[in-house]
């Protein structure tokens, strides 16, 4: 599976875990629109961390970083490499 | 038992008569002695305190022209931007009561508010404006101000106006159990007070350069505006998007005071972003608005070795803070929570322990945190039952009954163990679960629902999780209608519907029993 693919697996899951079930762009907003919460962004955080090895006491943490499967891809194909 | 003893009172304020309690002034007298001093740093944007100033003047000019003149609620419908805290100035400056609403809230919501207030005038940024649509348009004032190339010259004379004591000074609303949200009457003496208790504590400077991690309808952004712009100081305003995880930003701003929820450094911990001494221009950092864990305040001492790390405790009530403890090498912990315990009151105020009678009970008794002093509000906003209820006369003085259970330990610091009501605190905001149930009911046309604080940590929630019976509607319908009705962070993260929900033994839905199913999934 690759990043994109598994980032957006992550990120289905997160949502249905929420009851939100639609399809989603990924360009789709996650954590401004609402859909997901800031309890939410940790999560994600924490899923880059452990799979793909961001620091982001490097990096630096700015929700708009992680607000969309595109964005989540590009900052993994900037900061991140693959651990598992 | 007798009241118990005040914890002292240097710089409080008694009487109506103190000569200056326009919460502009100081501005205006940094504005003239050195007016190219950094105020403010928003957006990209340097203002100084000249700018300011004049902007904030010439708002008050604005709504000194209006037809009819007694001081009245001015709402500030705009949140993180120039216009915001211009607006917020030039009230108080005009002598007027600011309100803060959030640009943010549901059309719905923000019309009820406005038909609850009645406000003179409005002031709105682009965030506002977009935000007055349909219902919320119709409930708007004849008088907005919708640019500030529409204001009236700057006129370097003019002065803010004179305020007596008992004015309100601001006025914010919090979530209320019957459905509707509560005002907050907080007059210009309370204010006073509170900045001069704090100023008298922390020694800010015109050097220090404040962080803005609040929104404006959180008073603890009353602190960060007003304890910086006393003393000619620089607010910094945190991008929305990294308040959260503020690293970089307090580097690069080189921050001095920093002023945030304490799930910013829970967070920042956990993302092992806290190294030790990644903040080193802290001199101070003021956490507020919910429990502070232990470990996080120990991880951020680390991380800022120059700077006091406080857990400040206070309900909007009783004007931002109350009581405060310091970390220390021997730290007093509430043990029951793992965070640091509330403290002893600040300077001015008195606090007591009640039991269910209103008696005040003896130190180490469990039972409801009660506070007297210049810094408790004037009351509710058009609701004397519920301010008579809450701000009780006990020994002839005014208490505000907090609903937060406490105890006092041996060594006179306070502990808080939770709340004796429905309330809970999402990243620093009060919500009233029955408030989020109401909408529930509406919404999903049953009575068979619950809403439920998960994940708690450390006594704080992390958000909502609403359990839902007896309804056709899918969970993401009414996760959509209940964006339209509340503040995002009312509105539950998940839904779950199920067959039936528990009952306890008085035949209501058991909150407890639902906590538990969640605690049992996540094991």
């Amino acid at each position: 599976m690759d990043a994109r693919e598994a980032i957006r697996a992550f990120v289905k899951d997160l949502l249905a875990s929420k009851g939100e079930t639609a399809a989603f762009e990924d360009a789709a907003s996650l954590l401004l629109s609402g859909s997901l919460q800031s309890i939410d962004a940790v999560e994600i955080a924490l899923f880059l961390e452990q799979e793909y090895a961001i620091d982001f006491s490097v990096v630096g943490f700015d929700e708009a970083q992680i607000d969309s499967v595109d964005a989540i891809v590009s900052l993994v194909e900037q900061h991140g490499r693959r651990i598992s | 038992m007798t009241p118990p003893s005040s914890h002292g009172g240097f710089n409080s304020i008694d009487g109506p008569t103190a000569p200056e309690f326009n919460l502009a002034s100081p501005l205006f007298q940094h504005a003239r002695q050195n007016g190219k001093l950094l105020a403010l740093s928003v957006d990209g944007r340097n203002v100084s305190y000249g700018e300011l100033a004049a902007l904030a003047q010439r708002v008050a000019r604005w709504l000194t022209g209006r037809p009819s003149r007694p001081p009245g609620f001015v709402c500030i419908l705009a949140s993180r931007s120039v216009e915001a805290y211009a607006g917020i100035l030039g009230t108080c400056w005009a002598g007027d009561t600011y309100v803060p609403l959030n640009p943010k809230l549901p059309e719905a919501r923000l019309a009820q508010l406005l038909s609850m207030i009645k406000p003179v005038a409005l002031v709105v940024d682009d965030g506002g404006l977009s935000a007055l649509t349909g219902l919320a348009l119709s409930a708007a004032p004849n008088r907005m101000l919708t640019g500030f190339g529409e204001l009236p010259p700057h006129d370097p004379e003019d002065r803010p106006r004179p305020m007596s004591a008992w004015d309100i000074a601001y006025m914010i609303f919090t979530s209320g159990s019957t459905g509707l949200p509560k005002g907050v009457m907080i007059p210009a003496r309370a204010v006073t007070c509170f900045l001069n208790v704090l100023s008298g504590l922390y020694g800010f400077r015109p050097e220090d350069r404040f962080s803005m991690a609040h929104n404006e309808t959180f008073d603890v952004s009353v602190h960060d505006m007003f304890s910086a712009w006393n003393v000619g100081a620089s607010v910094h305003v945190v991008p929305a998007t990294q308040r959260m995880g503020p690293l970089k930003f307090i580097q690069e701003k080189q921050l001095t005071v920093w002023g945030s929820v304490p799930s910013t450094a829970v967070f920042l911990e956990r993302m092992n972003m806290l190294k030790p001494g990644a903040f080193p221009t802290l001199r101070h950092t003021i956490f507020a608005g919910e429990p502070l864990p232990l470990r996080s305040a120990q991880a951020w001492q680390q991380a800022a070795p120059n700077s006091s790390v406080d857990n400040l405790y206070g309900p909007t009530e009783c004007t931002i803070f109350s009581t405060w403890e310091r970390l220390s090498d021997t730290p007093h912990v509430t043990r029951e929570r793992g965070t640091l315990a509330i403290g002893k009151p600040l300077p001015g105020f008195e606090a007591g322990v009640l039991d269910e009678s209103c008696s005040f009970i003896a130190p180490g008794m469990e039972g409801e945190l009660a506070l007297s002093g210049p810094q408790v509000a004037t009351g509710y906003f058009q609701d004397p039952e519920r301010t008579a209820e809450r701000f009780p006369v006990i020994g002839g003085k005014i208490w505000y009954r907090t609903g937060d259970l406490v105890f006092q330990d041996a060594s006179g610091i306070y502990h808080h163990l939770g709340r004796l009501d429905n309330q809970v605190k999402i990243l620093g905001n009060r919500v009233e679960l029955e408030e989020v149930e109401k909408h529930l009911r509406e919404v999903c046309g049953s009575d068979m629902v619950a809403a439920v604080p998960w994940p708690v940590e450390y006594g704080s929630a992390q958000g909502l999780v609403a359990f839902v019976s007896g309804t056709a509607c899918a969970p993401s319908d009414v996760k959509k209608a209940m964006r339209s009705r509340v503040a995002d962070y009312m509105v539950p993260g998940a839904i779950r519907v199920l067959k039936t929900l528990p009952l306890n033994a008085n035949g209501k839905v058991d909150r407890r029993e639902l906590e538990r199913m969640l605690a049992e999934e996540q094991t």
